[in-house]
């Protein structure tokens, strides 16, 4: 008895629906995305409209299109250039320390049973505190100016990434290690070719999570510390004189700050992924 | 080299190819009277896990250990390879005691632990690089492994994009990379679909014959150990697993699995196998 292969039903091409034109179908791949647009529009129009109207006090609120024009005026200012500087190296700064700090003790806490034994109460106890409270106490050993800020930085972004190196660590695979030792590997290869590799996407979302709480950390600092020149300081100045525009248009270039962090991140993890993609 | 307590070989008739089945007699892993055991955190007690344990595997030969689960088998693979400490007795590979990880024991495990960041020719050369052999020597013999076992075509693909069969022999690639004076497999097939399981039986035949490589294999497919084994060796369950018996297999070399499946001699010795097996599970219940 032969049994001869027919085209299965997954090799004939896929036919629409009865009934849907192209145009239909067009529609419904960029349904998801449409119906997102139109909500965030809808929300700015809204805005505009009461903030013209007066329903909502121009002061307090602004509008999208005064908010615009400030951030455009804001942009060609030497101050932005001043902020951006001052916010961008506190940040940076505070992520470096973090980056050393929080991968070196992550990957000693998964790797040591013993080491991650002896944090571990210490970690979870100020990771479950508000830390960003802690900024007066910040200010009372560090100082108004950078220093703060980037201690901030630091300690609300640290957490995330020994955490998550620390568990993504535990988590490699059990297989992987006991063949890596079947291949007579050393502490230090086994670390080098299994554990690293292995726990990188981990890494990797720690270290998203720490662009995030850092950023939180360094504008919350300037606010209270910012002496005279920040992204978080204008905010803060911005709202004392009640220029909502201002405000608004500080919290913009933050939120674009880690926007672009973050995709800068997603780069970095790509390179290292591609095999994934392959 | 110390002969088991319970042995019985009964060799059967059985149809040759005329060829012996092994070429010499040095033993190249000599397990005499070995204990192996450990403290179990969960219980809070120590747990034997083989007792008194002798056989010994000639050179160029495959002998494969059977049991039922959880008898210890894997653990005392892994004490072979030194992976394990033994307590007890003495376990000679190549003459020489097993005192610790041993570079000429190679280990094949049931799942292929291929690492997926790297290429399948990365992977088969992962011990040779941990062992900083020159670049040049490592790629004529990775390019050797990848031939000998069929995957020179998937040298530069990932493991995510290998059926579970070819991972398997990536595995089996990896671990003959070493060129190991004895090849250590851990139920390697049984992972794998019925007929995957038969062609890489075959392949690994095939592959022992051109390399004359000596293997320990433990399984719990009695079939399988008939087909491709020179000789059984059978463990009763716990506690402490201990030998139940050894069995010839003397169906000479040039088996394929299907054949064997229709040699005469093979439905007794199954049927002689399973009965030592169902043996030792009476043993058990005895004590």
């Amino acid at each position: 008895m032969t049994v001869t292969a027919s085209r299965t039903r997954a090799q004939r091409p896929a036919a629409a629906p009865r009934g849907m034109s192209p145009a239909r179908i067009r529609y419904r791949r960029i349904e998801p995305v449409l119906l997102g647009m139109s909500c965030l529009v809808l929300l700015l129009v809204l805005w505009q409209i009461f903030s013209a109207a007066g329903i909502v006090d121009k002061l307090f609120v602004s509008s999208p299109v005064d908010i615009i024009r400030k951030l455009w005026h804001y942009l060609s200012t030497p101050q932005f250039w001043t902020d951006l500087r001052s916010t961008g190296i506190t940040f940076l700064e505070g992520l470096g320390y973090s980056l050393v700090i929080g991968l070196i003790l992550g990957l000693a806490m998964g790797f040591f049973k013993r080491v991650g034994y002896f944090f571990d109460y210490a970690i979870s106890l100020v990771y479950a505190s508000p830390r960003i409270a802690l900024v007066p106490i910040l200010i009372l050993w560090f100082g108004t100016g950078r220093r703060t800020g980037v201690a901030m930085v630091f300690l609300m972004a640290v957490f995330p990434i020994i955490i998550n190196t620390m568990t993504g660590v535990q988590n490699v695979d059990a297989t992987m290690i006991e063949m890596a030792r079947s291949q007579k590997a050393s502490r230090l290869q086994l670390v080098r070719t299994v554990v690293i590799p292995a726990s990188l996407p981990s890494m990797i979302s720690g270290i998203r999570l720490a662009i995030g709480n850092g950023l939180i950390g360094v504008v919350v600092a300037e606010f209270l510390a910012g002496s005279n020149s920040g992204l978080g300081f204008t905010m803060q100045a911005a709202a004392q004189n009640f220029d909502a525009a201002q405000l608004f248009a500080g919290l913009f270039v933050i939120s674009a700050l880690g926007l672009i962090a973050t995709q800068l991140l997603k780069l970095v993890e790509r390179y290292f992924q591609r095999w994934r993609t392959s | 080299m110390a002969a088991g307590n319970a042995t019985r070989e009964m060799p059967l008739d059985a149809v040759t190819d005329g060829r012996p089945a092994v070429s010499s007699n040095t033993a190249k892993l000599a397990v005499d009277d070995v204990g192996i055991g450990y403290f179990s955190e969960r219980r809070g007690t120590y747990f034997e896990a083989v007792r008194s344990l002798s056989f010994s595997v000639t050179d160029e030969s495959m002998v494969a250990l059977v049991g039922p689960s959880g008898c210890g088998k894997s653990t005392f693979l892994r004490a072979v390879c030194g992976l394990l400490p033994h307590q007890a007795g003495t376990l000679l590979v190549d003459g020489t005691e097993v005192n610790g990880p041993r570079v000429d024991c190679s280990l094949v495990f049931q799942s292929p632990a291929l690492l997926p960041w790297r290429t399948v020719s990365r992977n088969v050369s992962y011990g040779l690089e941990l062992r900083g052999v020159p670049k040049a020597e490592i790629r004529n013999t990775t390019a050797e492994m990848l031939d000998l076992v069929g995957l020179t075509k998937f040298a530069d693909r990932y493991p995510h994009q290998l059926s579970g069969g070819m991972q398997q022999r990536a595995n089996l690639a990896r671990a003959l990379a070493n060129q190991p004076v004895l090849l250590l497999m851990d139920e390697p097939f049984s992972a794998l679909d019925p007929q995957t399981r038969d062609r890489l039986g075959d392949e690994l035949q095939r592959i022992r014959d051109v390399t004359k490589q000596t293997i320990l294999m433990v399984t719990h497919q009695v079939d399988e150990a008939v087909a491709l084994a020179d000789k059984v060796v059978v463990l009763s369950n716990g506690p402490g697993s201990v030998l139940a018996g050894q069995v010839d297999v003397p169906l000479g070399r040039g088996r394929t699995i299907e054949n064997t499946r229709h040699n005469p001699s093979y439905g007794p010795l199954i049927r002689q196998l399973r009965d030592l097996l169902a043996e030792a599970s009476a043993d058990e219940e005895d004590e």
